[in-house]
């Protein structure tokens, strides 16, 4: 009996799985679907511990915060979960958000030369607070979440559904990829 | 019509890509470090990558449902390149006749589609949707209209208008044996107008702002020529002392900035700030300029394009301070430091690879001479400017020191002389929102500022610039 559940459970996961790489594939965003890998590979179930890099509430200093989220294979959509869980905001004390609230991580695509696109929605630009400093510790927050969950990253290009964007709110060149270097 | 080599490849039909530059009369590069390839057709790019399936069209990702590929005979292209991305270019039809092995283009006329008056902060926009891109005129042959004309398009449809609003009383679209005629009958109130293309979708905005407003030069930018060396000598001979600084108000217009809890708005602050540091730096002996006097709105780029264009030896860019918290505070002051990313580096220009319609420098310009690229060559001094004035704020003022660090703002990086971002505190910081309302305490920030200014232009006289 418990074996049946197992199977259906399993099944389930699968099906929900190819729905979501269907559904994005239709969105055509720039979305690295060559792998594929998640259709088939079995999915594991549980949690896997994540570093979120938030930044405390003077903008002066990022602060990691440790999180646990379902264990996805697929790199692209687990970097996407992570980026999602940034957005959310942090769950500690000591730390404030970096992404306007509201804001969704539309997708998230690597390239083989340690480059990553992420994807936003429109609150990203729309949204946020401004100010040149502002602007800087929301990119370093989305740079290093990404360079300490995945090693061998090392720039990240912003795009605002779909799309390159000059800036967020106005100061800082967003039009290039920002580098894990500079962004520290 | 051209015939073409092709090759079959799972059930995929592929092109070279070569045959297709040469067919649509296009500019082809090949980037051999990034692996990408670029069609360039008028002022329009395709980015297409090895390996791929996404290709980038002007900023747009297009799917081409399949990968272009790399043979000892060239680069590959498949079909979905013709009819997606190429056929958007080139505003045709593309159509591939496997039988005869023949590419053949068939012109799509473009049509004007539709028509919108509405109203917004700055006046009445009239925008008239297009199906493509094509080519337009406009012009002002009377006080009472302005006139736009689209060569050659076609008007499916009669296109009628709303109402009039302050700026526009009527707007008239017409097919004619040219094209298509709109005219845009203006108001007494009416002062100046823009008429720019747009994309996605494509349309033409006809901008009819009210009584005139410079957006530019404070009056006095204009009284500035004579300080332009002879045409000859105009790079070489600046910098016989520093003696214009330009004023950068932050924001302006329709972009407001950052707004406090009060309602408090950043444009607001910046402008009068600007002001105080005017006088301020005017009282030391400087010419002072702004890049803008009243509310309205500027590009970066123009900001830059004001200063350099009024041989500014100094240029100070105003912002303030923004956060998710209100714990945030102090101020900081920024110099340009360019992007450091690999792939920026590897290219040597601006740009993440995907194309950058109207940044590109004509082919033949040297990097060194690129307006965008201009602050690289100041960045030592500019580095020495944010110094000083941070060290006489940080001595003044009851303000936290965020400190000095370098920044890739854009604002920055056409300037052709010394030039840094000055934040003058947190407008989401309750107190420090206060004190950005309090005239008394604006005069101290820029009396600090311009005191900062001053000791710079002091250390650098006495090294000789």
């Amino acid at each position: 009996m418990n074996l049946v559940r197992a199977k259906i459970i399993v099944v389930g996961i699968a099906v929900v799985a190819i729905a979501l790489v269907f559904l994005l594939w239709e969105r055509e965003a720039a979305q690295d679907l060559e792998q594929g890998s998640a259709i088939e590979e079995e999915l594991g179930r549980g949690v896997q511990s994540t570093v979120i890099v938030f930044a405390d509430p003077s903008a002066s200093r990022l602060v990691e915060e440790r999180r646990e989220i379902e264990v996805q294979e697929d790199k692209a959509m687990r970097a996407r979960s992570i980026l999602q869980e940034l957005a959310r905001g942090p769950q500690e004390g000591g730390a404030v958000r970096t992404l306007p609230a509201g804001t969704i991580v539309r997708s998230v695509v690597f390239d083989d030369r340690g480059g990553v696109f992420v994807d936003f929605s429109r609150e990203l630009v729309d949204k946020h607070p401004g100010g040149s400093t502002g602007e800087l510790m929301t990119i370093r927050s989305v740079v290093q979440t990404l360079a300490r969950n995945f090693p061998g990253v090392e720039e990240v290009t912003f795009l605002v559904e779909g799309r390159e964007i000059e800036t967020i709110a106005g100061h800082l060149d967003a039009s290039v990829p920002f580098a894990v270097e500079q962004y520290r | 019509m051209a015939r073409v080599e092709t090759r079959r490849e799972e059930g995929e039909t592929y092109f070279r890509f070569a045959d297709i530059a040469l067919a649509v009369d296009g500019i082809r590069y090949w980037n051999p470090n990034t692996r990408k390839a670029t069609l360039s057709v008028g002022t329009r790019r395709i980015t297409v990558a090895e390996d791929s399936r996404f290709a980038v069209l002007d900023r747009e990702v297009v799917n081409l449902r399949a990968r272009p590929s790399f043979t000892s005979e060239g680069f590959w292209v498949p079909v979905g390149f013709l009819q997606g991305p190429l056929a958007r270019v080139l505003n045709a039809e593309v159509v591939w006749d496997p039988g005869e092995a023949v590419l053949s283009v068939r012109a799509l006329r473009p049509a004007v589609r539709s028509l919108d008056v509405r109203s917004t902060g700055d006046g009445t926009i009239v925008e008239l949707g297009l199906t493509g891109a094509t080519e337009f005129t406009a012009r002002s042959r009377t006080r009472a209209t302005v006139e736009v004309m689209f060569p050659g398009a076609r008007l499916p449809d009669s296109l009628g208008v709303a109402g009039g609003t302050d700026h526009v009383s009527d707007v008239i679209v017409e097919e004619s044996p040219d094209g298509v005629r709109a005219e845009v009958a203006v108001t007494q109130r009416a002062g100046s107008y823009d008429v720019e293309m747009l994309s996605d979708p494509y349309r033409v905005e006809v901008l009819v702002r009210g009584g005139y407003e410079p957006d530019t030069p404070s009056p006095r930018l204009r009284d500035v020529k004579h300080l332009l060396p002879d045409a000859d000598d105009s790079i070489g001979l600046r910098g016989i002392g520093i003696e214009t600084v330009m004023i950068d108000p932050g924001h302006g217009g329709s972009d407001r900035g950052s707004v406090g809890r009060s309602g408090l708005t950043e444009k607001e602050v910046t402008l009068s700030f600007a002001r105080e540091l005017s006088r301020e730096l005017q009282a030391r002996g400087f010419y002072a300029f702004m890049t803008r006097s009243s509310d309205s709105f500027i590009s970066q780029e123009r900001r830059a394009e004001i200063a350099n264009l009024a041989v500014a030896d100094v240029f100070v860019s105003i912002q303030c301070g923004a956060w998710y918290s209100g714990w945030a505070s102090g101020f900081s002051v920024c110099y340009y430091e360019p992007p450091a990313s690999a792939s920026t580096a590897r290219q040597g220009r601006r740009g993440s690879g995907l194309p950058r319609l109207g940044r590109e420098a004509p082919a033949g310009v040297k990097d060194d001479l690129r307006w965008d690229r201009m602050q690289e060559q100041r960045i030592g001094e500019s580095r020495a400017l944010a110094r000083a004035v941070a060290g006489s704020m940080r001595d003044a003022l009851p303000l936290r020191s965020r400190g000095v660090d370098g920044r890739s703002l854009p604002v920055l990086a056409g300037c052709s002389m010394p030039a840094i971002q000055v934040e003058i505190g947190y407008i989401t910081n309750r107190d420090e929102e206060t004190l950005l309302t309090d005239p008394d305490f604006l005069r101290d920030v820029a009396r600090a500022v311009a005191s900062g200014v001053a000791a710079y232009r002091a250390s650098a006289e006495e090294s000789g610039r």
